[in-house]
């Protein structure tokens, strides 16, 4: 059995990863995938913005600091045509009233960088239900088979 | 037209003609009678002048008499040079006597005249003689000239020139008359040609019947004789009115004729002509006219019967000695006029001589000078009767004496009054004739003695001291005056006919009345009489009063002596010649010795310096007969001088000699020593009032008259006093109210105080002074009175306060530039302030405001005036300081430079004068604007006109211009403040970023090496290959990290403080070591090095490298493989250069300010994708380098072209 599933099937949950930082986005995709989610990635707010336009996510893990479209606008872009997408905004910044703002203007997760994979996958988990369906758990690991 | 209009207008025209004839010939007659006259006038007046110069070679004595005359009278030598003149010569025109013979004989009637027959010359001239015409329309004169001949040699010519015009509107009014006489006899004919062409009546009932219509002025019926055009009355109004028109013709042809007679009367009244025996052949108009003889009468001698009976026989012996020697003759003597009365007439006559020398006839001309007699017999009268009053030493023998002259010279009595007991006027003397008239006088005076209350008459002459004047007493005056029939009685029997009171006036005292009266029915008494009378009168007061006052002199003289000492005054007496009389008793009471102590020579007791001018003055009255009066000191017994004021007077005898002289010696000495006292307190105020710091002036009051002032009244109004006459003359001077109105002459606090006593205090006044200026005064005004109170003078005093007022006004400036300052935040207000306000204060036509810069005078600003030219501003607009100028100076030297004009500027910088040459600056003033001792800034005032810079505006000028260094460094500061503010902001900021960013940055690494760290612990079943992507992941995360926190320690080591090293550092050296380090850079990009060596800087070399590392590191990182990268090193100005250059993708322009900031990327995305490793901060550290080695550092870039890194190092000096 394949633990790591990839691919796109109907059954499996996609999640877009829009960050520009190339070793941000490594990690993200190596973990997700390895819990069985569809990792899309995108390294600018454009890309991101075109990705869940062509293949809508379930989820999309945004960062705030990045050239040209930021994470603020991103977002508000994204809510135009995906009002429901649930975002989970992924940043090294870690102002409060920053973060109360997003989530106000439609954010439905803020995690702050560094974060460990573990608790990024619980409010993942947390935000798509992914947790239920999926054969690996970090609570979990040598489960299923 | 009727019959009767016809025949009328005939018999008119006819008559009218024959009128117009006769006009014509009497005209023609009378004019040339007229011209005649003159001509014979000046022939007669010029004989006996003529006959002098023959004889004699000079005019006549009394040749002056002439002058009355409206001729010159010259006389001419024979070349015709002027010798002598006289007569009216001012008036006449000068002519030469060739000129006139030349000129023949041409007479100025007229061509009607030529119709005449020649009128018998009844004065031909002597042969040789000429008549002349000179003058055109405006005024003529007739020349007339006759050859001075002795023995048939012509001495030379005499001329008279006289002016016809008086003769020739005589001519023009005599046509104008018969003009208008001839007029109305042509109506008047014309009239009764009408009426007498009426066959209904005869002439005379007609005339008769329009006369009585005429009386009766009532409208008769009938037929309408004369049309009428548009009359409204009754019909016969028209004959009326005719009647009228006669009446009138009538009368002016009366007239006219009446004048005309008179003219020719008047003329022929001049001259008269006799046959050689001096009978008159002819008949004489004016003779008739004034003796009234008939022709019958005066002819041959019987005109000697016309002459006064007593002079008779004197005239007739003067006529025959005439005619027997052929000469000229004057005469006088009174000549009966037709009522009987005497006249005196001055006869002159000069004879007429035939060719042959023997006399034709006699000319003459004759005066009426009874007039002149008449004054001359009373000059006489009052010569005589002074002469014989002052011959009687009594006053009353006096008075007798005046009485008796009177009767028979002015009248029949005479009578003196003087006023007596119980304020009644009682006689001194009555004299008459008569003894028994006088006794009937005396009686009546007795009973009814004369009041001085009386109406008129001798009681009012007393009272009033006025004569009075009776021209003639009737009996029925007296009935009216007098009820008492007595009286009247009495009065009546007196034969009073007309009388004259003469009040006695001496030195303005009436002392008594003479009466004089006549009993001569014919005579009465008229205002000449009386003038004579008052006269005489005078001179018998004044002898009254000088016999009384001798005769005082006389009885008192012991008392005198006593009463002089009392009274400090001598009395004394000298004869004609100026010999004192008792002159031991005259100086020893002056000197206060005995007599026998007296000095020989009495002059030694007077002060040396008062003899020569006292002695002078004496003799001087005495040659003059006049009055003296002057001072001298005499010596004193007791010691000194005493003062004495010496007054002496003639006293005149009848004749006008000096009979003696009176005098008085006063002693003054005490009034000396109060005018002595009076001048020195006088002197004393003068010097007060001169030492005064105020202006006095002392007005009189009312007139307003300026008599004091002292000199600080010419100071304070720079031009001399005004001695004004009168308030209205104030206007010479110009005041000012403060709110600029003019102050009239009367509102000058002197005249409102002279006019209503006012006292006027403290009040300002602009006044423009005499140079022109403006000043302000202070003035007081206050009204002198005297002891009654009476308003007397005014003074007015007043102070200079023009200097605290300019100091008040440029204090009140002050206050409103420092105000406006104050308001003023910013530079560009404060500024705005020193450029409007500022220049304003001082009156300045414009200003610049220089900041000193780098060792130049740079224009922060400055507003033209219309003074400066462009050209100028620009030349100024950034002078270095070494150049010599106001300015500059101002700035160099921290003193403030004025320039008051021209040619001062010119003196000082000449070589400036000809570029500022259009420039109509002609005073400025260069203010230094210091901050501490630093000048930081120049303001330059330009003037319009010339500034005297004086020691107040310095001051002012100065105090202006520290409160705008104030006010401008105020604004500096607040400025800098703001921008430090904005600086703090803007760090504070960049801060707030950095730490953002540096959290960031920091977190992205550590984020991907967390969560790769935990996904290999957390999947060990994970392919292989994902397992060492994830290890490699964490490892290079890791070192990224690690550059990172190097990086940002580099930063905040420098931000410490972080002072780098200094040592000497071969920089081509280093760089070489470098490129040779960092080949492995290059794999995909191509390096061009060209260095230059060496080059050797001061600095830590390690970092230098760095630096350069880093811009290399850059332009790979922004170059796409392939590309080029050159690294250059050169020396420049003393600076190593190094460049280093890419063909990258360059960087945008807005972009290129931030480069240096931490964190700052162009282009983040590209850039992170391609290199993870780069933290950002390069640049920035780069730059912190370069600023450490004291350097600078840009980027010069172009989007696509690449972009290129200029460091500028300074280099170590060899």
């Amino acid at each position: 059995m394949n633990l790591i599933r990839f691919g796109s099937g109907d059954d499996v949950q996609r999640i877009l990863v829009v960050d520009d930082d190339p070793s941000v986005r490594s990690f993200l995709r190596r973990g997700f995938s390895l819990e069985g989610y569809a990792v899309q990635l995108a390294a600018s707010g454009e890309e991101g913005l075109r990705a869940a336009e062509t293949s809508p996510p379930d989820l999309m893990i945004l960062d705030l600091m990045m050239p040209a479209l930021d994470g603020h606008q991103t977002l508000a872009r994204l809510r135009v045509k995906s009002p429901d997408l649930p975002v989970l905004l992924l940043s090294g910044r870690d102002n409060p009233e920053e973060q109360e703002r997003l989530l106000r203007d439609g954010a439905n997760a803020y995690l702050v960088k560094p974060v460990g994979f573990a608790e990024l996958l619980a409010e993942v988990r947390r935000l798509i239900g992914g947790l239920e369906r999926g054969d690996v758990g970090l609570e979990a690991p040598g489960g299923a088979g | 037209m009727p019959l009767r209009l016809r025949l009328a207008l005939i018999y008119g025209l006819l008559a009218s003609l024959a009128l117009a004839l006769a006009v014509l010939l009497a005209y023609g007659y009378y004019a040339r009678a007229t011209y005649r006259n003159l001509d014979g006038s000046l022939a007669v007046l010029l004989e006996p002048v003529r006959q002098t110069l023959a004889e004699q070679g000079r005019f006549p004595e009394g040749i002056e008499a002439y002058r009355s005359y409206p001729f010159a009278i010259r006389y001419y030598d024979p070349g015709g040079r002027l010798v002598e003149s006289a007569g009216n010569e001012p008036q006449a025109p000068q002519v030469e006597p060739g000129k006139v013979l030349k000129g023949g004989n041409p007479l100025p009637y007229g061509w009607w005249v030529a119709l005449l027959p020649r009128l018998r010359a009844s004065s031909p001239p002597p042969a040789g003689s000429a008549y002349g015409l000179l003058g055109g329309a405006g005024e003529r004169w007739r020349v007339y000239v006759t050859p001075v001949r002795q023995g048939g040699r012509t001495l030379g010519y005499l001329q008279a020139v006289g002016s016809l015009a008086g003769f020739d509107r005589a001519v023009a009014e005599l046509r104008l008359n018969l003009i208008g006489a001839w007029v109305a006899g042509s109506l008047l004919v014309l009239g009764l040609g009408y009426l007498l062409s009426s066959p209904a009546l005869t002439p005379l009932t007609r005339l008769a019947r329009s006369a009585g219509r005429l009386v009766a002025s009532s409208p008769v019926s009938g037929a309408e004789p004369w049309p009428e055009r548009g009359a409204q009355g009754p019909n016969d109004s028209g004959l009326a009115r005719l009647s009228e028109t006669l009446d009138t013709a009538f009368a002016q042809l009366r007239s006219s004729e009446g004048r005309f007679r008179a003219l020719v009367e008047a003329i022929s009244q001049i001259v008269w002509v006799r046959d050689a025996a001096g009978n008159f052949a002819d008949p004489q108009p004016g003779w008739e006219r004034f003796t009234g003889q008939s022709f019958a009468q005066y002819r041959g001698q019987g005109w000697l019967e016309a002459v006064h009976p007593e002079h008779r026989e004197r005239v007739a012996g003067v006529w025959e000695k005439a005619i027997r020697e052929g000469q000229r003759y004057e005469v006088e003597y009174p000549l009966r006029r037709h009522d009987g009365a005497y006249c005196w007439f001055e006869v002159r006559a000069v004879p007429v001589r035939n060719p042959d020398g023997t006399v034709r006839e006699w000319v003459g001309i004759h005066s009426d000078i009874s007039e002149r007699k008449r004054q001359e017999g009373r000059l006489h009268f009052l010569q005589e009767a002074s002469e014989r009053l002052s011959r009687s030493l009594e006053p009353h023998a006096a008075l007798v004496e005046a009485a008796r002259m009177v009767v028979p010279a002015l009248g029949d009595w005479c009578g003196v009054y003087l006023p007596g007991q119980d304020e009644t006027l009682e006689p001194l003397v009555i004299y008459h004739t008569d003894p028994a008239k006088v006794e009937l006088v005396q009686r009546m005076l007795s009973r009814y003695p004369i009041r001085p209350d009386a109406p008129q008459g001798t009681g009012a002459a007393f009272r009033t001291g006025k004569a009075q004047l009776l021209p003639v007493i009737t009996d029925a005056l007296f009935e009216a005056l007098v009820a008492d029939p007595e009286r009247l009685e009495m009065l009546k029997g007196l034969e009073l006919r007309s009388g004259m009171s003469l009040p006695l006036v001496a030195r303005g005292e009436v002392l008594g009345v003479i009466d004089v009266v006549s009993s001569d029915p014919h005579r009465r008494y008229d205002p000449a009489d009386l003038a004579l009378g008052e006269e005489f009168a005078r001179r018998a007061a004044a002898a009254l009063d000088n016999a009384r006052l001798l005769q005082g002199l006389r009885q008192s003289e012991a008392r005198y002596r006593s009463l002089v000492e009392a009274s400090a005054q001598v009395v004394w007496r000298a004869d004609r010649e100026g010999r004192l009389l008792e002159p031991q008793a005259r100086w020893s009471i002056l000197s206060g010795m005995p007599p026998e102590e007296l000095p020989k020579d009495l002059l030694e007791l007077v002060h040396p310096e008062d003899r020569e001018p006292g002695n002078r003055r004496w003799w001087r009255a005495i040659e003059r007969k006049g009055a003296l009066s002057f001072e001298q000191r005499v010596r004193w017994a007791g010691g000194g001088y005493r003062h004495w004021q010496v007054r002496a007077a003639p006293i005149f005898d009848a004749d006008g000699s000096v009979r003696e002289w009176i005098g008085t010696d006063s002693d003054i000495t005490e009034r000396k020593r109060a005018e002595e006292a009076l001048k020195q307190s006088e002197q004393h105020i003068r010097t007060v009032l001169e030492s005064l710091p105020v202006g006095v002036i002392v007005a009189e009051a009312p007139s307003g008259r300026l008599v004091q002032s002292n000199r600080e009244v010419e100071r304070i109004w720079r031009q001399p006093f005004i001695a004004a006459e009168g308030v209205s003359e104030y206007r010479q001077c110009l005041g000012y109210y403060p709110d600029g109105r003019e102050l009239k002459p009367e509102e000058w606090p002197l005249a409102r105080t002279l006019r209503t006593g006012e006292a006027v205090e403290g009040q300002e006044i602009r006044i423009r002074r005499g140079d022109g200026t403006l000043g302000t005064i202070l003035v007081s005004s206050v009204p002198l009175r005297d002891a009654s109170g009476a308003l007397v003078a005014g003074v007015v005093a007043f102070s200079d306060i023009s200097d605290r007022k300019l100091a008040e006004e440029r204090l009140g400036r002050l206050q409103r530039v420092t105000s406006s300052f104050a308001e003023a935040q910013t530079l560009p207000e404060v500024r705005r302030v020193i450029l409007s306000e500022v220049t304003a204060a001082l009156g300045a036509a414009g200003g610049a405001l220089r900041r000193v810069e780098d060792g130049a005078l740079v224009v922060d600003t400055h507003e033209l005036g219309p003074h400066l030219s462009n050209q100028t501003v620009r030349r100024f607009a950034h002078l270095p300081l070494e150049v010599a100028s106001a300015g500059t100076d101002a700035a160099r030297s921290g003193e403030a430079v004025f320039i008051p004009d021209l040619a001062d500027f010119a003196r000082r910088y000449p070589e400036l004068l000809e570029p500022l040459r259009e420039d109509r600056t002609q005073a400025s003033a260069h203010l230094p604007l210091k901050r501490g001792e630093e000048v930081f800034a120049v303001l330059s005032l330009n003037f319009a006109e010339p500034h005297a810079w004086d020691e107040g505006e310095r001051a002012f000028a100065l105090a202006l211009a520290e409160r705008a260094a104030v006010a401008y460094e105020r604004a500096r500061l607040f400025e800098e403040l703001r921008a430090s503010e904005e600086r703090y902001r803007k760090l504070a900021e960049a801060q707030k970023r950095f730490v953002a960013d540096a959290a960031h940055e920091l977190r992205a690494p550590l984020t991907s090496i967390q969560g790769n760290l935990e996904i290999l612990l957390n999947y060990p079943q994970m392919p292989q290959t994902e397992r060492q992507e994830a290890l490699q992941d964490a490892t290079r995360e890791s070192r990224r990290l690690a550059r990172l926190v190097n990086d940002l320690l580099a930063l905040a080591r420098g931000d410490a403080g972080l002072r780098l090293r200094q040592v000497p550092v071969d920089l081509g050296a280093a760089l070489e070591e470098l490129v040779s380090e960092t080949r492995p850079l290059f794999k995909r990009h191509r390096l061009e090095t060209c260095l230059h060596q060496p080059l050797e800087v001061q600095g830590d070399r390690d970092q230098l490298k760095q630096l350069a590392l880093i811009l290399l590191e850059n332009a790979v990182k922004y170059t796409p493989p392939g590309g080029e990268v050159r690294l250059e090193l050169a020396s420049q100005n003393g600076q190593a250069v190094l460049r280093v250059a890419d063909t990258g993708i360059g960087i945008a322009p807005e972009d290129l300010p931030h480069v240096f900031e931490r964190f700052y990327r162009a282009d983040r995305a590209r850039m992170r994708g391609e290199d993870p490793g780069g933290s950002g901060l390069g640049l920035s550290i780069a730059k912190w380098i370069v600023d450490q080695h004291g350097g600078e550092i840009w980027l010069e870039s172009e989007l696509g072209e690449g972009t290129t890194a200029i460091v500028r190092l300074p280099t170590r000096p060899p």
